[in-house]
């Protein structure tokens, strides 16, 4: 089991399995190093971890584990004000938390996904005036006469707000993470209690459970209400124009045309993979002009190739090696 | 300061306390918001402290210290030595402080409720995070598309609502439903505004009283001419009165011109039943205050030690004509607690005046305060006649004068004292024996978290 560094740092002498263990941290390390350093030092486009990107992250993972830690101490009967006060519990269970959620791949690279959709967020903002709660066409959609979908816009409006507010402070409210991440957190959790020599720490961790089930509705985070939105717009095409629909429309619209996973989708706006975004447009049946015009708001010096209209979709769809879910 | 210089040294205990400073990490560390003796509060070296004690080993790196207007780059050392840490810096040199390139950002982190309008400041969605907020998110969310003024049913509105936005930014307004006062923040974004709410006093409220205080129903039906002295006399007759006073003060001084013994006599007594007058007005006036509908203190994070220190002070010459020693809580105690200090000091001075009134000359009145299950609280006991249960029972009442005729009193200082309790989520009880004096205890909600910090001190 991954404990907090400075706790590894104390196990007995002889402890082979400590050994065994910090052996094989060690060449994980060591083994990983090579891609690491060639693309820090390559010059590559640094947009997938930038010191905002990876700040951000880690920020995110800390507050989870911070959310997770006070659940804990409130399982453990301390009121909201004292639970929130004991500094040095909190500290070292979100310390340990945070560890374990880290070391989660699934986990960290959704968070690093929501990280770098509030680069991307923040970039159009500055270069290109995409307002990051209210773009065009969430604008459009909250006029719109159809009650139901204003009220639907209006719903995801709130969630984005709520997105925006969050990421500036680096945080990441356990009610917004997906069902999946949701389990991971609460897996997490009791693999703290576990590692938790107190007798009580297990039920702890089974009330603090509870409590955090009781708050939490995977159908109200912003990336439910995203998808919902979509599946009952009107032109899911105009969603697929950044600057008309926004980072977080787009992400989601890209997404669902890729028939994968946002974070999937997240990864295609860095500049090391225009080629293969431009690709997945275009096998979604965009036309070049199209095409070029999303590429160019999320990469200003980025060059595609003219000939891009002469490609089938259905070949564009075979080069990227999957079949669009139209 | 060149590279050649000695180091300069500081130590700190096993709980990151500064132990031993020279002078320039002493006022560094004062600098960055530590007290003498207290824990070390710079960050850099504070991270550097706990990485020695933690590893054992001394550890070595250049640190960024800020004290406030400049940041000092230094290279520094940190050596456990038995118990204590031992920190040596080097080489300090000034670097030039970052410019906070997006103020913005700050005021993003600190505000609770955040506004989105549109280009014409008219409200889009309001997304509020503070409990005491609600009833105004309530408000927002029924007004889609009115300028926010009118939507938060500000005064003067639509006056406001005519206003440039840079004339609006940074204004602080009352909110309804919440205890605190709020700061409003514009920021233009590329398609409207974004308008962040700021706490103007306490970051939060604690639990027990983030509700919004429950208008009291009862009583709040005033007297039409109670509400007719407290609000519209009374501020008209203070200014009379006081001339009054002062003119019957210059002929008791004899300020112009010499006056028989008798007469001097005469203006004192013009005097001092003008200053009972104009206690009775103020009374009066704070009695419509505190029974209007709606009324709410602004809480803040006080200190009760230092409140009944400040009371006895601004007391201690009226204690003193009398012969009375006030006792109060000695310096270094703090009784951290939730209150608006306006109102506390209020409180205690009309508890500490009526203590310095009945008790017998040359007697002691005594100010004691502590914290106890998440209430702070603070006592005035007196060595007067003390009350009887049946007179205890009635002392917090309306005009209740205890069969007292003769000393100015309005029957009103308690009744508005133990409001004033009351409306800070707080009390004012009385504990009594006859013969054996009064124990006046007003009670707040202590203030959790700098009471933790004090307790750990």
């Amino acid at each position: 089991m991954e404990m907090a560094p400075h706790a590894s740092a104390v196990a007995p002498a002889g402890d082979i399995g400590w050994f065994t263990a910090a052996l094989a941290r060690a060449g994980t390390a060591a083994e990983g190093l090579a891609p690491v350093v060639r693309t820090l030092v390559g010059g590559a486009p640094a947009d997938l971890h930038s010191d905002d990107v990876i700040a951000r992250t880690r920020g995110m993972i800390a507050d989870v584990a911070g959310q997770l830690a006070t659940a804990l101490a409130e399982g453990a009967g301390a009121g909201k004000d004292a639970a929130r006060h004991d500094a040095t519990a909190l500290e070292r269970d979100g310390a340990a938390i945070a560890a374990l959620l880290t070391a989660n791949a699934p986990f960290l690279m959704a968070v690093h996904a929501l990280a770098l959709e509030w680069h991307v967020t923040d970039r159009l903002d500055r270069t290109h005036g995409v307002d990051p709660v209210l773009p065009p066409l969430m604008a459009e959609g909250i006029a719109a006469a159809d009650a139901d979908h204003a009220g639907a816009t209006k719903a995801v409006l709130a969630a984005q707000a709520r997105f925006c507010s969050a990421q500036r402070r680096m945080q990441l409210p356990l009610s917004e993470l997906p069902a999946d991440l949701f389990r991971i957190a609460v897996q997490t959790l009791h693999a703290c209690a576990l590692a938790d020599p107190a007798a009580d720490a297990q039920s702890r961790a089974i009330i603090a459970e509870r409590s955090l089930r009781l708050r939490f509705d995977a159908e109200r985070g912003r990336l439910a209400l995203l998808r919902r939105l979509f599946e009952r717009a009107p032109g899911p095409a105009l969603w697929l124009d950044p600057a008309q629909a926004g980072t977080a429309l787009f992400l989601t619209a890209l997404a669902r045309i890729m028939g994968a996973p946002r974070e999937e989708a997240v990864l295609l706006t860095s500049a090391t993979q225009t080629g293969r975004l431009a690709l997945v447009l275009r096998a979604a049946g965009m036309d070049g002009a199209a095409v070029r015009r999303t590429l160019l708001c999320l990469h200003p010096d980025v060059a595609v190739p003219p000939t891009l209209d002469d490609l089938d979709p259905a070949a564009a769809a075979a080069l990227v090696q999957w079949t669009p879910e139209r | 300061m060149s590279g050649g210089a000695a180091p300069i040294f500081a130590r700190c205990d096993a709980d990151d306390r500064l132990i031993e400073a020279d002078e320039a990490l002493l006022r560094l560390h004062l600098a960055s918001g530590g007290d003498v003796s207290g824990q070390l509060a710079v960050p850099s070296l504070l991270q550097l402290v706990r990485e020695a004690r933690v590893s054992g080993l001394p550890q070595v790196r250049s640190v960024v210290m800020h004290d406030g207007g400049q940041s000092l780059a230094a290279h520094a050392e940190a050596r456990p030595e038995g118990d204590t840490v031992v920190i040596l810096t080097r080489d300090w040199q000034q670097t030039s402080a970052v410019p906070d390139e997006r103020p913005a950002a700050l005021l993003h982190h600190l505000a609770q409720g955040h506004v989105l309008l549109d280009a014409q400041q008219n409200v889009v969605l309001a997304a509020c995070e503070a409990p005491d907020l609600a009833a105004a998110a309530t408000l927002l969310a029924a007004a889609p598309g009115v300028h926010w003024t009118q939507a938060l049913g500000l005064v003067e509105a639509d006056c406001l609502a005519a206003l440039h936005w840079r004339l609006l930014d940074d204004m602080v307004v009352d909110l309804q439903g919440s205890a605190r006062r709020w700061r409003v923040r514009l920021l233009p974004r590329s398609a409207g505004f974004d308008l962040l709410l700021l706490p103007e006093t306490i970051a939060a409220l604690p639990d027990s009283l983030s509700e919004a205080l429950p208008a009291d129903a009862n009583d709040t039906a005033l007297q039409p001419w109670a509400a007719f002295l407290g609000r519209d006399l009374a501020p008209a007759l203070r200014q009379p009165i006081s001339r009054i006073i002062a003119n019957a003060e210059t002929i008791r001084s004899r300020l112009a011109g010499p006056l028989g013994e008798a007469y001097g006599n005469y203006a004192a007594d013009i005097a001092e039943a003008g200053r009972h007058l104009l206690g009775l007005v103020d009374d009066l006036a704070d009695l419509d205050a505190v029974e209007a509908p709606g009324f709410a203190p602004i809480p803040d994070h006080i200190d009760l030690a230092d409140c009944a220190r400040r009371a006895a002070g601004i007391l201690s010459v009226r204690a003193r004509e009398r012969g009375i020693v006030v006792v109060v809580p000695d310096e270094g105690i703090q009784v951290p607690a939730i209150g608006e200090f306006r109102r506390v000091l209020q409180v205690l001075l009309n508890l500490l005046s009526n203590a310095i009134r009945y008790t017998p000359a040359h007697g002691t009145v005594e100010l004691a305060c502590g914290i106890e299950r998440g209430q702070a609280w603070l006592a005035v006991q007196d060595r007067g006649e003390g009350l009887t249960a049946d007179q205890a029972a009635r002392v917090f009442d309306k005009f209740e004068r205890l069969g007292r005729k003769g000393d100015g009193g309005s029957g009103l200082g308690l009744y508005i004292s133990r409001r004033l309790a009351r409306a800070m989520a707080g009390d004012l009880a009385v504990e009594s024996t006859p013969g054996m004096g009064a124990r006046f205890v007003l009670t707040l909600p202590a203030d959790v978290p700098a009471a933790g910090l004090v307790n750990a001190r």
